[in-house]
């Protein structure tokens, strides 16, 4: 018998030794012994269990304790947040309730996003309003155009006209107003440009001292007519050339030396140039200092904004549209730099700014334009001599075109009906079968009006042949390659932005009609544009016909013969492009009669256009007299050297 | 209602303990007996020849209960002759891939009648999870039925277990007991006696009743570790800490006993669903609190009283040892003399809970079906 050894000692020491009792007591005592051992089982377990409980416990515990020292930290942390993002907000530094700090913040988010959404709103109402703007100022400029160029027209006419001295002084002084008024419609158009983001900044490379002496070229007149005197100087450390946009450049210049030249009554106007090392850049300053009213202290800072000027009695004194400066300004903002003013009433001003830009090494001047608008472009190569072909090659490959190279007129002629489109034709003038202009001539008769732009190379320096306007330019041998790109970038990039000036119209030749004899028909729907074009035309000894949309044009070409069509663009119905179409299809029209487009848009696309609806050359609008007599001009040789073929004719 | 409590020892030599049913009257007889003892053949000849006329319902168990008694050594065999009332049993065996479901749905039809009251279910504790079992029923049964039983037991071994219906027992049996009639009077309770401690724990990977994990680590490596110097006695050393169990979404908890380990697979199987998501914490109990859980039991079920048909759970008979029998006294001291008191420790109780009509599967309880019936 085994017993428990506390029952055991028990039963030694009450009963004496365990071995000799009755089977009854010996039961009971394992009985007894099993329910001790069972006791001292459960305490262990229970012992272990509270040791193991009470382990996990503390590892919670502590776990918890870190949670809530992180917590503790966070809440800080987010108190700090949000007294700072609204330093109103109700939570206190001793506020330790996260349920309370959470609310918080969830009214504070949704007060923001109620600002947000409200700002969006307006942000969205107010673009609407500024598209809109945009769209308006370009539509009423559009507007005001149209009659402008009737007014400058006929005032520049009036004033050739037989008028007594006071008529005379009228007439002049509508034109400097028709003249005033366009130079504020241009002003506006580019601010509008500008703030609608659409005004784009070139880098190519500029020579500094020219641009500021050609600024100086274009006021020396008015300048020396003033008695005023006009200079400039150049710090030695100014670089001569930079990369920039020099048309921008010469923009700004423009406008602070005309505006100095404006309000300098005696004295002059300098133009000073410095410039400065910053890393790889240089920092160009210009300063425009004049001895001019000056402006004063509290007007300088509103200078800068748009239809601000120093003073309104400034408008009737001196006109302008207020919007010079601004344009200024932004330009400057647009080139990298920023424009600021000094100025000492009665004594004169300085306007400086700079422009920031890397100079540009010896080796990449005269590479203008940039060559990336030939990128990818096709050219048709024709010349005879296989040194000339090389060297072509290469330049033109350099530049990114595709060059297909043909050595005679006839493989040109073959090439061109098997290989077209091309983008571009390069043509040698001097050729064993037949001369340049000569095959200018046969791809236009096979293939149609549709041609690309063509330019004729040639060592004889001939201006005028019998390809005419079929040749887009021609250059005399040899070519400089920047002259070449110059060409070539010219041809696929936009035509810069020319500054009209109405000039006094020089003395018309009454014999012109005479002299160049051509049938002229008139096709524009707004009547006194219509009137301007035939008053021109009757100056010049014509009587010109004129009809005002592209259907009668159609139908009076069907008519009546005329060697020469001035035909405007845009006209409702039938517009220009469509009519010319429609002319050139009927037999015997293909080329006559010699259709000149007018239109006021100088991009080149409008120009592709027309070409390719088979219009032979193209003015712009408003129209210049001297313009329409060079147009003119090339039409009458075009017409010798292409005489009508229809036997109506 | 008449009875006859009598044992019937491994050489077939029966004590006759209580009650004055003839036993050639007896409709049948509840046989509980300890898995050795109960798969002897000639035994359950024994019986059929004592009692020629009644249906034989043999289980297996953790424990045999007469009257206050544990009797581990001998067959606990209580007949029983209702005299108003009728009862109908029906029995099925899960065959391998066998669906628990269209089993329990058999049975269920074949008991099924308008005067249907009762269903007393004894199945096989070891193959059968008792959590489908009750499910399938509680789907089959007409709305009104009440249903209470047991799951047999294996001592504390888990290695298989046997129940029959007139037949020697065999493993994967259920056994149905259709009680019919007006004349019957039932009474039911369940009560635990447990408690919750230590911390909180919420299953990460489970597969109906097997349990792999506790907040990611190895559910069998936590008891282990809390079972400390009774770790090599797994698992019935598991019973001394059953689950706590509130399924996901759930605010009522249910208690789970382990009935299974895996070792390779380091995985527990419990008797009942330990869904993933659910919220566990371990249980433990006093003797005091096991006993009080007892009597709260019987106080649950004290209305009928001829017959109190106890099935207790195999982890109390663990945690009390040797005082196991206080919980049996407890349970009299409520019904009285009066009462014949059978039953068995199994490995799942069954028993509608609280006011609810529909039964639960109940693990870790004392659970009472007592029985009566009105004479005219």
């Amino acid at each position: 018998m085994s017993l428990h050894p506390l029952l055991l000692r028990q039963v030694k020491r009450s009963l004496g030794s365990p071995e000799n009792l009755p089977a009854g007591v010996a039961e009971l005592l394992e009985r007894v012994s099993a329910s001790y051992t069972q006791f001292d089982q459960d305490r262990r377990l229970s012992d272990h269990v509270m040791e193991m409980s009470s382990r996990e416990l503390s590892a919670a515990n502590a776990s918890l304790l870190e949670q809530n020292q992180s917590n503790e930290q966070i809440l800080v942390r987010l108190r700090q947040t949000v007294n700072r993002l609204h330093p109103e907000a109700t939570i206190s530094t001793s506020d330790q309730d996260m349920l309370h700090l959470t609310e918080e913040i969830e009214r504070l988010v949704a007060e923001r996003q109620e600002t947000e959404t409200a700002l969006r709103t307006a942000k969205d109402a107010a673009d609407n309003a500024n598209r809109a703007k945009s769209e308006f100022v370009a539509n009423m400029s559009h507007e005001i155009r149209t009659p402008l160029n009737a007014i400058i027209g006929m005032t520049s006419m009036l004033l050739d006209a037989p008028l007594d001295k006071a008529h005379h002084e009228y007439v002049e002084l509508i034109r400097q107003g028709g003249d005033t008024l366009l130079d504020t419609i241009n002003d506006i158009l580019d601010f509008s440009k500008i703030e609608a983001g659409h005004l784009e900044v070139e880098t190519i490379p500029c020579d500094l001292v020219s641009s500021v002496e050609q600024v100086l070229d274009l006021f020396s007149e008015s300048a020396t007519k003033a008695g005023l005197d006009l200079g400039t100087s150049f710090a030695p450390s100014v670089p001569q050339h930079v990369f920039t946009d020099p048309t921008r450049l010469r923009q700004i210049m423009i406008n602070l030396v005309g505006n100095a030249l404006k309000f300098t009554g005696e004295g002059g106007v300098g133009i000073f140039v410095a410039a400065e090392q910053i890393n790889d850049l240089w920092k160009i300053e210009f300063r425009v200092e004049d001895t001019g009213v000056g402006i004063p202290r509290e007007r300088i800072d509103r200078l800068f904004k748009a239809f601000s000027q120093v003073d309104s009695s400034t408008t009737r004194k001196f006109g302008g549209s207020g919007l010079g400066l601004a344009i200024t300004d932004r330009l400057v903002g647009l080139l990298g730099g920023t424009i600021d003013v000094t100025s000492r009433p009665g004594e004169g001003s300085c306007f400086r700014f700079h422009i920031l830009a890397r100079e540009c090494p010896l080796d990449e001047i005269g590479t203008t334009p940039d060559p990336s608008a030939l990128q990818g472009r096709r050219v048709l190569v024709v010349d005879d001599i296989a040194i000339n072909r090389r060297i072509l090659d290469q330049q033109l490959s350099g530049w990114g075109l595709n060059v297909d190279l043909v050595a005679s007129p006839s493989e040109a002629l073959e090439r061109y009906a098997s290989a077209a489109p091309f983008d571009l034709v390069v043509l040698d003038f001097n050729m064993p079968e037949m001369s340049g202009a000569a095959l200018a001539c046969e791809l236009a008769k096979r293939h149609g009006p549709d041609l690309p732009p063509m330019v004729l190379l040639s060592s004889r320096g001939i201006e005028s042949d019998e390809a005419g306007n079929l040749i887009h330019r021609r250059l005399t041998k040899p070519v400089k390659p920047s002259e070449l790109l110059q060409v070539l970038g010219g041809l696929f990039t936009s035509l810069p932005a020319a500054v009209v000036k109405s000039a006094p119209t020089k003395q018309v030749d009454k014999d012109f009609a005479r002299l160049h004899p051509l049938r002229v028909l008139v096709v524009e729907d707004i009547a006194v544009n219509r009137k301007v074009i035939l008053l021109y035309l009757n100056r010049l000894g014509y009587h010109g016909t004129s009809v005002d949309n592209g259907q009668e044009a159609i139908d009076a070409t069907a008519q009546e013969k005329y060697d020469v069509v001035l035909m405007d663009l845009q006209m409702p119905g039938i517009d220009g492009l469509e009519a010319t179409r429609r002319i050139r299809e009927r037999p015997g029209c293909e080329n006559h009669p010699y259709i000149i487009a007018l239109t006021a848009n100088v991009l080149i696309e409008h120009h592709t256009a027309a070409r390719s609806s088979g219009m032979q050359d193209y003015l712009a609008k408003p129209l210049r007299a001297k313009d329409l007599v060079d147009a003119l001009l090339r039409a009458h040789a075009w017409l010798q050297q292409n005489p009508a073929t229809d036997p109506k004719g | 209602m008449k009875l006859l409590q009598t044992l019937l020892s491994t050489e077939a030599s029966w004590t006759d303990l209580t009650g004055d049913l003839s036993p050639e009257d007896a409709g049948l007889v509840l046989v509980f007996g300890l898995r050795a003892t109960l798969a002897k053949p000639a035994l359950f000849d024994e019986v059929r020849k004592r009692f020629p006329n009644a249906r034989v319902v043999m289980v297996s168990t953790a424990g045999n209960l007469a009257d206050i008694r544990i009797e581990d050594e001998q067959l606990v065999c209580t007949a029983l002759c209702l005299e108003r009332a009728t009862l109908r049993c029906a029995s099925a065996r899960l065959e391998t891939g066998a669906n628990l479901d269209t089993l329990c749905q058999l049975l269920g039809s074949q008991l099924n009648a308008p005067d249907l009251r009762h269903v007393l279910v004894f199945s096989d504790g070891s193959l059968v999870n008792g959590s489908t079992l009750i499910a399938a029923f509680n789907q089959c049964l007409p709305e009104g039925v009440t249903l209470s039983g047991g799951l047999a037991g294996d001592g504390t071994d888990f290695a298989s277990t046997l129940v029959g219906l007139d037949s020697p027992p065999t493993t994967g049996v259920v056994v149905a007991v259709g009680l019919y009639g007006e004349s019957l009077r039932l009474g039911f309770g369940s009560a635990g006696g447990w408690s919750t401690f230590g911390p909180s724990r919420t299953v990460t990977a489970s597969a109906n009743n097997v349990l792999s994990e506790l907040d990611g680590q190895p559910a069998l490596e936590l008891y282990r570790a809390y079972l400390g110097p009774e770790a090599d006695a797994l698992p019935a050393a598991a019973l001394r800490f059953p689950l706590s169990v509130v399924p996901p979404h759930q605010t009522k908890a249910v208690v789970r006993t382990i009935l299974s380990i895996d070792d390779d697979a380091g995985t527990m199987t419990f008797a009942g669903d330990i869904p993933k998501g659910a919220s566990v914490r371990f249980m433990r109990a006093s003797y005091e609190e096991l006993v009080n859980g007892a009597e709260e039991a019987a106080r649950q079920a004290v209305q009928a009283s001829e017959l109190v048909i106890c099935v207790s759970c195999v982890g109390r008979r663990v945690v009390l040892g040797e005082r196991t029998e206080e919980e049996l006294e407890g349970v009299r001291s409520i019904f009285g003399q009066t009462p014949v008191l059978t039953g068995f420790y199994s490995y799942g109780e069954l028993a509608p809970s609280g006011h609810e009509h529909a039964c639960q599967l109940h693990n870790q309880t004392m659970t009472i079906t007592s029985l009566a019936e009105e004479l005219a």
